[in-house]
């Protein structure tokens, strides 16, 4: 806890970073280069202060005060409204006089200090902003009489009991703080603000440098100038726990709610990465669609193509919108994020997030803005979405387009720490047709299957499955050569099974030693029982890495076995476990999955699947 | 002509300005101008009508013309050259 009182300044973003406010009864100074929003911040401090009650006194040099109160009123801070209510004055200490202005010999402060002092004994004033001292000391007097001017003013503000903010200007972005070189020292709070050319686009930033007797954030922090002043973007925005911790709801695919035991966490960020043609945007229509039809309000931001040809082609996979968009339960906005700049792009999501309070958000994809700037930009850019949506607690979709060979790797740190859940499409080009996957690389605080499911795109969406396919057709696209009807299973990753206990229960003699063997051959130590009873008591006795168990067993079923294992306390209960049997059709596959197995494969089952189904298993957390 | 001189009456540097300004006015006709010195302490009305920040400030008026010098006026040659600015001729 800061033992320094503060004043917020109600700026979006800024009371985060400086971790409550500007110190009471204290100097604050506001630093930037021409055109970093100085004033702004200034007048949107200055308005708020006197919004909650705190008599507030703008002393105007740089421009006129009629200039800054038409500045603020255009930004919606309603001096004039202050003014009248006589919350908020503004005093003119711009050069008097038109005409020259000499200076020569000694002098002080005290022409100011005075009328400040008037202020607060007329009106009460609690809290003063300078604009700037920069204009204030120009002509500019020698350095020691400067440093000893501005000291007079400070100490004679906070002699007063005035919280002061001051406002000063920078000769450059990086480099000395001030052109005059002295505020900083006697102030307790320091701003430095920035409008950097970065690659092709401007990136404004905000940083705390210095904060005397009090923590804040540290670093620069994105931040934007729009017709409502100033909002920043803190990185580290608190997050709001809020009551859906531990809730799940269905990402719209129910293989892909399998492959993460029972589908995504409330207020998650997922990531989508694969490349181009991989399913992304269906995998995002089918998330926002499902949100849309549950009674949830969904925006989903298109990037990459125009509404009527985003509607067109969702509606041609079975996906329409319109009804949904009809209902006000889904709000489609398609922008070309190289036409705004990312922090217009923020604010615009920050004002869709405020305005429609959807509880889900789509972006397909994060690539265009990627690419419509510099690395550094779109860093910032990710950390302030992500930001945003934790501040508001929301669930997103994020889609990316890399390289297929990347999917599965190669994920920038920040988007990663960004992201709650990874998952990775890909597809392999068949001699047929494309071989589509979906593998979970990342599913904070969940359990999650490691391996990849097959991906079909069919008509309403897109289908997840185990790799286990069934039937002659799928057998020619894979490329297999087998008999109509005979169940065969694609192939897996090779793993090896050095080490870990598997806990087999299969009633039938000749497929248990058959599956041992596969598995003591892959280096597993393998425990086979024939029923339920023993497979539970060799769970009680000895936890193993991973279950393989058959549905089909004489005492009772294996979905039950799985269901008393999951039942237990303890981290036993967690087992990764594989449904091994012979009925392979969807609503086996879907039974297995609700009773708690983590894949299903259908026998006869090939030896390297299998040992490749179970690594995965017993390698993940 | 109009000549104010704004001071801050606790200040030794106010004090020096308003014995050079006296100074350099004798070298001028008195029915010429009008000398008003104003406490910035006292005169917070005026001080803000006239924008003033710093003490000692001086500002001569004279017609629609106005100048100003900040600072203890003991350059004579600048206070003179202000007065003159200011539409006043030496008498001297």
């Amino acid at each position: 806890m800061s033992a320094v009182e503060k004043i917020p300044t109600g700026v979006p973003g800024f009371d985060i970073i400086n971790h409550g406010g500007i110190p009471k009864g204290r100097s604050s100074l506001l630093v930037g280069r021409s055109g970093t929003g100085k004033t702004i911040l200034g007048l949107q401090i200055a308005a708020h202060t006197a919004r909650q009650g705190l008599s507030t006194l703008l002393i105007a040099v740089e421009e006129s005060a009629d200039d800054l109160i038409s500045t603020a009123d255009n930004l919606d801070l309603d001096f004039t409204g202050l003014i009248a209510g006589g919350r908020l004055r503004v005093t003119d200490a711009s050069r008097p006089i038109e005409g020259p202005v000499v200076v020569s010999g000694e002098y002080d402060i005290s022409g100011l200090v005075h009328r400040v002092q008037a202020n607060v004994k007329q009106h009460g004033s609690q809290v003063v902003i300078l604009d700037s001292a920069t204009a204030l000391f120009s002509p500019r007097p020698p350095q020691e009489l400067l440093r000893s001017l501005f000291t007079q003013l400070v100490h004679a503000f906070r002699r007063m009991g005035l919280t002061s903010v001051i406002l000063a200007e920078a000769a450059e972005d990086y480099g000395q703080l001030t052109t005059l070189g002295v505020e900083d020292f006697v102030c307790d709070m320091v701003v430095i603000l920035r409008n950097v050319v970065d690659g092709e686009r401007r990136r404004r930033s905000l940083e705390v440098a210095k904060y005397r007797g009090s923590g804040h954030y540290k670093g620069e922090y994105p931040c934007t100038i729009t017709t409502r002043g100033l909002t920043i973007f803190p990185l580290d925005a608190r997050e709001r726990p809020g009551p859906h911790i531990g809730e799940r709801y269905s990402s719209g695919s129910p293989g892909l709610d399998g492959m993460i035991a029972g589908g995504l966490f409330r207020d998650s960020i997922v990531i989508v990465r694969g490349p181009t043609g991989s399913g992304k945007t269906m995998l995002a229509g089918l998330y926002a669609r499902a949100g849309a039809l549950r009674g949830e309000k969904v925006v989903y931001y298109g990037f990459e193509e125009p509404k009527p040809i985003l509607m067109r082609n969702m509606a041609a996979i079975g996906m329409p919108m319109d009804e949904l968009e009809k209902a006000g339960n889904l709000h489609i906005i398609c922008r070309y994020p190289e036409a705004m700049g990312l922090e217009d792009l923020l604010v615009t999501l920050r004002m869709g997030l405020e305005e429609i309070e959807p509880s889900l958000v789509v972006m397909d994809s994060i690539s265009s803005i990627e690419h419509s700037s510099s690395e550094k930009g779109f860093r910032q850019f990710m950390i302030g979405l992500a930001s945003l949506l934790r501040e508001h607690a929301r669930g997103a979709l994020l889609t990316q387009t890399v390289l297929g060979s990347e999917a599965a790797t190669h994920t920038a740190p920040y988007l990663s720490t960004i992201a709650d859940a990874i998952l990775a499409l890909d597809y392999a080009l068949g001699p047929a047709e494309l071989a589509r996957s979906l593998r979970v690389l990342k599913m904070r605080g969940s359990s999650h299957v490691t391996y990849p499911y097959r991906l079909e795109i069919a008509q309403g969406g897109l289908q997840v499955e185990p790799p286990t396919v069934r039937g002659s057709v799928r057998t020619e696209r894979a490329g297999r050569s087998t008999d109509a009807g005979k169940t065969v299973v694609a192939p897996g990753p090779p793993a090896s099974l050095q080490g870990i206990r598997v806990l087999l229960v299969e009633d039938f003699a000749d497929a248990r030693d058959i599956v041992t063997t596969i598995l003591q051959q892959a280096g597993a130590e393998v425990t086979p029982v024939a029923t339920v009873a023993e497979g539970l008591a060799q769970v009680d006795r000895q936890p193993p890495d991973v279950i393989v168990a058959d549905i089909g067993l004489p005492d009772e079923d294996g979905i039950e076995f799985i269901r008393r294992v999951r039942a237990r306390p303890g981290e036993v209960s967690k087992v990764p476990a594989v449904a091994l049997t012979a009925w392979g059709l969807p609503q086996d596959r879907a039974r297995a999955r609700d009773g708690g197995f983590q894949a299903h494969l259908v026998k006869p089952v090939d030896p390297s699947t299998l040992v490749s189904v179970l690594g995965a298993l017993a390698g993940r957390s | 002509m109009e000549v104010v001189l704004y001071v801050n009456p606790h200040s030794a540097t106010s004090a020096r300005a308003r014995r050079n300004l006296e100074a350099a006015l004798q070298d001028y006709d008195p029915a010429a101008f009008r000398l008003i010195v104003r406490d910035v302490s006292r005169d917070v009305q005026e001080s803000e009508a006239d924008h003033i920040v710093f003490t000692p400030t001086l500002i001569v008026r004279h017609a629609a013309n106005a100048c100003v010098l900040v600072g203890d006026l003991a350059d004579r040659a600048t206070v003179t050259t202000m007065l003159g600015l200011g539409g006043m001729e030496s008498g001297g």
